[in-house]
């Protein structure tokens, strides 16, 4: 019998009889094969010296590693969850500091305490700067009064010397301010400043300082 | 799969190159030795080898379990059968030196076994040579089905879910794949008669 006319149901056989992937029903059929036909024996033998030849065919040992770097592999190293509360943070901290200074800078936030130009000139101030230095009163004598809680505030767009007459009166604003007030504004401008400038030193240190971490892990 | 092998996996799911590096350790042989014998050429089977970890740790999310060493095989399977595709649309010439006028050298110098007595590792390197020529004849699914099977001793199931493909699709591979060889052996053997005296010492 030529090998290669063989049955589909046949080769089935043949291959899969030795592996134990028949069924009980072909289980019976090659039982039955074999015991009849050699040539099927003979080509069977043939396969099990094909697969005991390509069993003992070698491995081969790769040459290199192929592990892959964080580069290779297109890997950030992770953020740790500290890195980004000081970044948001930071992000906080800027916000005030930027409200403060336009605050604490803002010619509409300085206090001009202002009342006529004739009150002005005539105020015991400017008498004083009038006189020479050595002419001057004691301090006590020539100290302003104190100022009143309700001091007039005049815009920044109205010039000091303009007779308050001719302006509209929905130019001139008037705010209470209080130095208490003031002192606090500065304070905390000044609490804002530390924090950031201590936030933007410390974020890059500790990111530097896990990264470096993550890469004597990782690579 | 072992209790390491799952952890393993777990942190290079999270990203851990570290833990990724020690699956790659563990599994480079096989899939190497895969491509190895796809392709039939060691600088190829290296390239594809490792564009296969890279491309896994970036699919790792996509392993839903199972086993790992299947998995990467599978994708070094499906990356060869495209490489193979590759060459039959545009041939190339390779760059490496002939040894004899006809016969290029298909074999790279590390790939010899200079353990064993040079008569023996002369006559085993032919022989394996002879029957990966064999192999490589075969279309590149029958190959794949043959090596998996026969090569690497994998039992069907295994070998079902690297090639992805029903059990009778498998088996009718498989039979038309050691056919095939068996007839590409009977000529040789017809033409060197070393084979027939290697294959009685052998088997």
């Amino acid at each position: 019998m030529n090998p290669f006319k063989r049955s589909i149901s046949n080769l089935e056989l043949i291959h899969f009889g030795r592996d134990a992937h028949l069924s009980q029903a072909d289980q019976q059929r090659y039982d039955q094969l074999f015991r009849t036909g050699t040539a099927e024996k003979a080509h069977q033998d043939e396969i099990t010296k094909i697969r005991s030849l390509l069993a003992v065919m070698p491995y081969v040992e790769p040459r290199k590693d192929f592990t892959i770097s964080a580069h290779l592999a297109g890997v950030r190293p992770p953020k740790p969850v500290y890195l980004f509360a000081i970044r948001s943070s930071i992000a906080l901290f800027s916000f005030f500091f930027i409200g403060l200074s336009l605050y604490r800078f803002s010619p509409v936030s300085t206090p001009i305490i202002s009342t006529s130009s004739a009150e002005i000139a005539s105020s015991p101030a400017m008498e004083m700067q009038a006189e020479p230095m050595a002419l001057s009163a004691p301090m006590e004598e020539v100290a302003p009064e104190p100022m009143e809680d309700t001091a007039r505030i005049v815009s920044p767009t109205i010039e000091a010397d303009t007779p308050l007459a001719k302006s509209a009166p929905s130019e001139v604003m008037e705010q209470s301010v209080s130095p208490a007030y003031a002192d606090w504004a500065v304070i905390a401008w000044g609490i804002t400043l530390v924090v950031l400038i201590f936030l933007l030193i410390l974020y890059p240190a500790l990111s530097f300082i896990s990264i470096r971490k993550w890469k004597k892990r990782n690579l | 799969m072992f209790m390491d092998e799952i952890t393993l996996i777990l942190e290079a799911k999270k990203g851990d190159l570290f833990a990724y590096n020690e699956l790659v350790l563990a599994y480079q042989k096989p899939v190497f030795n895969l491509a190895l014998r796809m392709l039939g050429d060691g600088y190829l089977a290296e390239d594809v080898t490792q564009e296969v970890f890279i491309t896994a740790f970036a699919n790792l999310g996509q392993f839903k379990g199972g086993s790992i060493k299947n998995w990467l095989l599978r994708s070094c399977a499906n990356r060869c059968i495209d490489e193979i595709r590759k060459q039959k649309r545009r041939p190339q010439v390779p760059l490496q030196p002939a040894t004899n006028v006809d016969e290029p050298n298909e074999e790279p110098n590390w790939l010899r076994d200079e353990s064993a007595d040079p008569a023996t590792s002369f006559e085993q390197k032919e022989i394996s040579e002879l029957i990966e020529r064999c192999i490589r004849e075969l279309r590149e699914d029958a190959r794949l089905v043959i090596l998996l099977v026969d090569v690497f001793e994998m039992d069907y199931e295994e070998a079902r879910q690297v090639i992805s493909a029903p059990l009778g699709t498998l088996k009718s591979r498989l039979i038309r794949a050691r056919e095939s060889v068996r007839k590409c052996l009977i000529t040789i053997t017809e033409l060197y008669p070393g084979f027939e005296r290697y294959k009685s010492e052998h088997v």
